[in-house]
């Protein structure tokens, strides 16, 4: 800190996966060693501390602290390059995950808007050089986030393919909900990192558990 | 599903907005060529210029933190918004608040993208707390704002010398307005002749040609057209950003 004071400690509000609790536990032992049992929060597994600080040791952010060699358990580490209050999304090789930034950068396009906007707008505006957005991509998107209450549709699309009309989308404002971008994930559920719950999830019916699904 | 996913992948695709001229100027003057944002930058230029395009192009790139400013906010409010934009609702003074902004910029190296800065360039308050927020962060901080705003920015010396890029929006080009079709007009081709007349009425700003361009697509779809040209098109008036003209 310029001033030489110590700097308050700050965590994200609202939902927090495993690594994102380990990282806060790195990041309140500052400027000191910690092992693998430091900075577990209690109720993460072993293997995924040890896999995350091995991660974030590979992409640069931790340094091992004296020899090499010996169980990882005993192991001491540093925090040498701070990534700031998010975890950093990264791979066992150290190298960014960009899973997830796609919808990270439609969410933000999304709460930037103003007015109503149609998914190939959607795509063209939230792509980046890093995560392209294609139209399907945001169509995907858009339609998940209708379905969890998040959008009204200010115009019904109609037709498909050359000649259909693509529908309109606006964000409720009081669906906005925060920065971080409501996830759909793999199991057709919605999560809302922001409140930190599941917003939506496909419908269940008792013949899912007799037939399987 | 699936398969439909497959087979349109790679095809549909459209530009995305990063690659329109007016944008990837701006960024280029704000950024240089080896990519590094510099500390204090400002963005000024009318209404409807695109300053808005390269401000969500930039936040997207680079995960920026975005705040579009309202002329009723105070010191005390500019910041907490921008903590929640950093994902963190916290309370405090507004010196404890300053650290925490200051501290996850430098840390998280993502740049903080005030808009509408012409609403902090009325106060003596505000300007001084943005450049404490730069002074104390290091980090690179882009202001968006009006045409006037470097004029109005004269007013403080010791922020204005501290500014390293000042971009002036561009005027949209004719090359924009081709992957601007492809977006706002799908499955329409345009004749060169009514392009050039669209970037023409648009006297440079991006937001006409949008509107008008999407004028286009319904007037296609309604009359089942897959290309048109000025001659087609005839006298239907397009929008121009003048108020309309007294009817007789």
């Amino acid at each position: 800190m310029a001033h030489g004071r110590k700097p308050a400690h700050i965590e994200l509000s609202g939902g927090k996966g495993p690594r994102q609790r380990v990282w806060d536990a790195i990041r309140r032992r500052r400027g000191a060693e910690f092992d693998l049992l430091d900075v577990n929060p209690g109720d993460v597994p072993r293997d995924t501390v040890r896999d995350y600080v091995l991660s974030l040791t590979r992409a640069g952010h931790l340094e091992a602290v004296g020899a090499c060699g010996g169980p990882h358990d005993r192991r001491r580490y540093r925090l040498a390059n701070d990534a700031g209050l998010e975890a950093p999304r990264v791979r066992r090789d150290g190298t960014p995950v960009t899973q997830g930034l796609a919808q990270e950068q439609m969410w933000r396009t999304l709460r930037r808007h103003t007015g109503d906007i149609n998914a190939r707008e959607l795509a063209a505006h939230a792509g980046t050089s890093a995560a392209p957005v294609s139209p399907v991509a945001a169509t995907d998107y858009l339609r998940n986030l209708h379905t969890a209450g998040y959008l009204v549709v200010t115009a019904e699309g109609r037709g498909a393919g050359r000649g259909g009309v693509a529908a309109r989308y606006r964000l409720r404002a009081e669906s906005n909900t925060g920065a971080r971008a409501p996830m759909v994930c793999r199991s057709r559920a919605i999560y809302d990192p922001n409140l930190g719950r599941i917003v939506w999830h496909e419908p269940v019916t008792e013949e899912d558990a007799i037939y399987g699904r | 599903m699936t398969e439909t996913k497959i087979r349109n992948k790679g095809r549909d695709d459209v530009a995305p907005i990063a690659t329109l001229d007016l944008v990837a100027a701006v960024l280029e003057r704000l950024a240089g060529r080896n990519g590094a944002l510099p500390g204090l930058g400002v963005l000024h230029g009318p209404a409807g210029w695109g300053k808005s395009f390269c401000a969500n192009a930039l936040a997207n790139e680079r995960r920026g933190y975005y705040v579009r400013m309202l002329s009723a906010w105070r010191g005390k409010t500019l910041l907490v918004k921008i903590l929640e934009e950093m994902g963190v609702r916290a309370g405090g003074t507004v010196p404890q608040l300053l650290d925490l902004v200051a501290e996850q910029l430098r840390s998280s190296r993502r740049p903080l993208i005030i808009d509408e800065f012409d609403h902090c360039a009325k106060s003596d308050a505000m300007v001084e707390l943005v450049r404490d927020i730069y002074e104390a962060s290091q980090s690179a901080i882009l202001l968006i704002g009006e045409e006037g705003l470097p004029r109005k920015l004269e007013r403080w010396e010791r922020f204005h010398s501290r500014v390293l890029a000042w971009a002036a929006a561009q005027p949209v080009s004719e090359g924009d307005a081709a992957k601007l079709a492809a977006i706002y007009c799908p499955g329409v081709r345009i004749a060169e002749d009514l392009a050039a007349h669209l970037v023409d009425i648009a006297k440079g700003s991006v937001r006409r040609v949008c509107v008008n361009l999407t004028l286009i697509h319904e007037r296609c779809l309604t009359e089942g057209l897959d290309e048109i040209s000025a001659a087609r098109w005839g006298e239907q008036p397009f929008y121009t950003g003048k108020s309309p003209e007294r009817r007789v």
